[in-house]
């Protein structure tokens, strides 16, 4: 803001620019509803690799990708991945290229903003969150975090 | 003869989940799968933070009717804040926790030869170390099961056994702040390594698996004619003419002690005094006592070894020991 008010022109143009190409990668759905602020988002290798999983499955759309968090782990909390069948009432969806990441309502809470990624290394190939403005520190193999108080 | 005390300090906390072994599997020190069988003894096991530091311990007793339930014996003083921590991480596993202090008792049941001529199958021995008794929840007023002949003892006088141990528990040992290897948890059964992760647990295993835990928690005793006014919770405690403190006195209940000491340091004392000389100090020169305060007048004070202590402890790093005391 302080910037802002300096240096009007320029930098208001491309605080604004920036700020619609953020909304252009929200699904039109989200616009306006609570979720549509933070999103979990998917990285192109969760699309990728969430696809993968479900070429297997016969209908399109039957299995959804969740996040949990929950307690445990070194650093307090835990992320769990597993695929549902679907969402429920207090689910949010957030979907991507026709896959869906569903997180339920208190693990939400833990992961506003944050990135699922796919990590294919040495020592692990996992689902993993990423970048997540809640984590105050995470542990060494990144599968839990200690929240932001 | 065996003694018999209620806890005064003691507080009950229920703790019922549908899935309480996983639940509680990732935020506890110890291995909560050996719950699950029927007739489990009970488990001494702990909370700490993400930063590896102690939070509160306690015994998790299983209930003989109900799986999904188990009672948390724990300090009478940690009982709201140990609430407002399992509800914290509940989240949305089907947890419900409440303080059932006022339904049950905990009885200890101690002495010098408690083992010999106390009923083992009555009470089951406490889970830390079985020389330090028994331990077993009774109904609160319900004194059927105490032995006619075991006369009933001030809870201090447990403190003191406790003490004479060089055993802390409850709130004694410093919320937030304390390092559970230097209180040896590890050696009171308190923490499993082979687990998998709980919170505090990569902290622990470093320190573990580094092999060497430089600093313990050790009784101490008075030297004959000191000023027991001069013990306070805090205090340094040095060697005679070393400028860096060996550790601090941690908790004092007269005539007994417990500090944080650093081993190197505080076994060779604790050899001296017993006229042990194989454990020279360094150089061969007989071991420095120890003493509180850094002037050098302080009353000195003299460390011991308790019998339940591993053999490893203290001599982790014994080949280059000469080493560590000249960098120390």
């Amino acid at each position: 803001m302080f910037l802002q008010r300096c240096r009007p022109c320029l930098l208001r143009a491309l605080a604004l620019a920036a700020r619609n190409s953020l909304l252009a990668g929200v699904p039109a759905s989200e616009v306006g509803s609570a979720s549509a602020e933070e999103p979990v988002r998917l990285t192109d290798s969760a699309v990728e690799r969430l696809r993968e999983l479900l070429a297997d499955v016969a209908k399109p759309g039957e299995k959804m990708l969740r996040l949990t968090v929950e307690a445990g782990g070194c650093s307090g909390f835990s992320y769990s991945f597993n695929l549902d069948a679907g969402a429920r009432d207090d689910d949010l969806t957030f979907e991507r290229d026709g896959v869906a990441l569903v997180v339920d309502a208190v693990s939400y809470e833990f992961v506003r903003g944050a990135s699922v990624d796919f990590v294919d290394s040495l020592i692990k190939s996992t689902f993993e969150v990423v970048e997540n403005p809640n984590s105050a520190s995470s542990c060494g193999c990144g599968s839990s975090f200690t929240p932001k108080s | 003869m065996g003694k018999v005390a209620r806890m005064i300090g003691d507080g009950l906390v229920c703790v019922q989940c549908i899935d309480i072994i996983h639940f509680l599997q990732g935020i506890t020190t110890n291995d909560c799968a050996t719950l699950e069988r029927r007739g489990a003894r009970p488990q001494y096991s702990a909370l700490l933070n993400s930063q590896g530091r102690f939070l509160y311990d306690m015994h998790l007793h299983r209930t003989r009717e109900e799986k999904r339930v188990l009672l948390a014996d724990v300090d009478k003083q940690s009982v709201p804040d140990l609430i407002k921590l399992l509800r914290r991480y509940k989240l949305r596993a089907n947890v419900d926790v409440a303080d059932v202090s006022d339904e049950h008792a905990v009885w200890v049941r101690f002495g010098a030869d408690a083992e010999g001529v106390l009923q083992p199958d009555c009470w089951p021995p406490d889970a830390r170390y079985s020389t330090l008794g028994q331990r077993k929840l009774l109904p609160r007023g319900d004194d059927s099961c105490l032995l006619q002949d075991d006369p009933v003892a001030d809870p201090a006088a447990y403190q003191q056994w406790r003490f004479e141990h060089g055993i802390a528990e409850g709130a004694e040992i410093p919320a937030g702040s304390a390092v559970p290897l230097e209180y040896n948890l590890d050696g009171l059964r308190g923490i499993s390594f082979t687990k998998g992760c709980y919170v505090g647990q990569e902290l622990i295993a470093r320190a573990h698996f580094r092999g060497v835990v430089r600093k313990r928690l050790m009784p101490l005793a008075l030297a004959p004619g000191a000023d027991a006014a001069a013990l306070s919770p805090g205090a340094d405690v040095h060697a005679r003419g070393a400028v860096r403190p060996v550790g601090r006195m941690a908790l004092v209940a007269p005539p007994r002690a417990l500090a944080v000491l650093r081993l190197q340091p505080a076994l060779a004392a604790a050899a001296a005094a017993l006229g042990l000389q194989k454990e020279a100090y360094s150089g061969g020169e007989p071991a420095p006592e120890l003493h509180i305060g850094g002037t050098g007048d302080g009353p000195i004070v003299v460390p011991r070894r308790p019998e339940w202590w591993p053999a490893t402890w203290g001599h982790e790093d014994t080949g280059d020991a000469a080493a560590q005391a000249a960098a120390g």
